[in-house]
């Protein structure tokens, strides 16, 4: 299997994040509503925030990950997202993007908190999360609607000791 | 005998609420406000374009803003839920304001809005908003280590929320 690459995500990814984020196993993992446009995409990836970056393998866009960054009061914390493609799980693609978010927000950006909120039921995202060294910090009780079921999220933060 | 009304929150409020949230003692339970915060600025997070449900008290005896929620509402997959922000001038904390500001909120955002989920953040240290948060229906759901700097310290927050039955159909008589 070829190799996973990190880079930071441009604008001119914004088709393959909306094909990334509309693939029915991304949503459930993850929480959008059906068809994301591509508008959107470009949209969202405008957002200013303190790093985006995408996997890619053979040159398609595999993941991302976004590191947005708190104001004022709550400078020294950045919460992430991560998305995976469904049909690249177990293969290392969330463990590089890990790596690369939290190396930029221990070393290059001095955060002190870190914090991600998952669906309570998403197993494999959890286990990769703590492995990084986040915690469980609450359980937020139907949180969201997915496929017409109010589910819970947990909400999980690492400190910078 | 209150001594005090609600009423929506006006453009021209702005101003009033602004000095309010930052008076020291009200300041000192929020989680945004820095010292010196600009009118504009505490005025955008209160957006009227953003807020869903924005309201005062108001002295009976002078006018003066003495309270105020807002009630923000979620997007998308989060449509059903809301968070809100209270704040209270100290010369009337334990005189009912918080109470009637937080029955209105809840009035309107479960059997208007149909929410089914409010929440809310506070210091693990603020015991009397707890207390007040409690009394309706709210619980703590986790504990945010270092969420705010205040006064030089890392400060920790309690995720509170309340989660409501879905509104029922009455059908057609």
């Amino acid at each position: 299997m070829s190799t996973v690459s990190i880079r930071a995500r441009e604008e001119s990814d914004a088709a393959a994040i909306a094909a990334l984020i509309n693939l029915p196993g991304v949503r459930h993992g993850t929480l959008r509503v059906p068809f994301v446009s591509v508008d959107f995409a470009r949209t969202w990836i405008g957002h200013p925030c303190a790093a985006a970056l995408v996997a890619e393998r053979d040159a398609h866009v595999i993941g991302t990950t976004a590191l947005t960054r708190g104001s004022g009061r709550q400078a020294h914390t950045g919460s992430i997202l991560l998305f995976v493609h469904e049909d690249h799980t177990n293969a290392g693609v969330g463990h590089a993007l890990m790596t690369a978010v939290l190396d930029l927000a221990d070393n290059w950006l001095g955060l002190n908190r870190v914090s991600l909120t998952v669906n309570a039921d998403n197993d494999r995202a959890i286990h990769l999360y703590r492995k990084f060294g986040f915690e469980t910090e609450g359980v937020l009780r139907g949180d969201v609607l997915r496929d017409g079921v109010f589910i819970d999220s947990l909400t999980m933060a690492r400190l910078r000791l | 005998m209150s001594g005090f009304s609600l009423r929506a929150h006006e453009k021209t409020d702005a101003p009033a609420t602004a000095a309010l949230l930052m008076r020291p003692a009200v300041r000192h339970g929020t989680m945004v406000f820095a010292p010196y915060t600009s009118e504009a600025a505490a005025t955008a997070h209160m957006d009227a374009a953003a807020t869903t449900f924005n309201i005062v008290a108001v002295s009976d005896t002078d006018g003066a803003v003495i309270g105020h929620i807002v009630l923000f509402r979620g997007k998308g997959f989060q449509s059903h839920s809301g968070w809100f922000g209270l704040a209270v001038h100290e010369d009337w904390w334990r005189r009912g304001v918080g109470s009637a500001l937080m029955a209105a909120m809840i009035d309107t955002a479960h059997n208007w809005l149909g929410l089914t989920r409010i929440s809310l953040e506070v210091f693990t240290d603020n015991d009397p908003a707890i207390a007040l948060y409690r009394k309706f229906g709210f619980e703590i759901e986790g504990t945010m280590r270092r969420r705010v700097f205040r006064m030089g310290r890392y400060a920790d927050g309690y995720m509170m929320a309340r989660l409501f039955d879905p509104p029922k159909f009455s059908g057609t008589p």
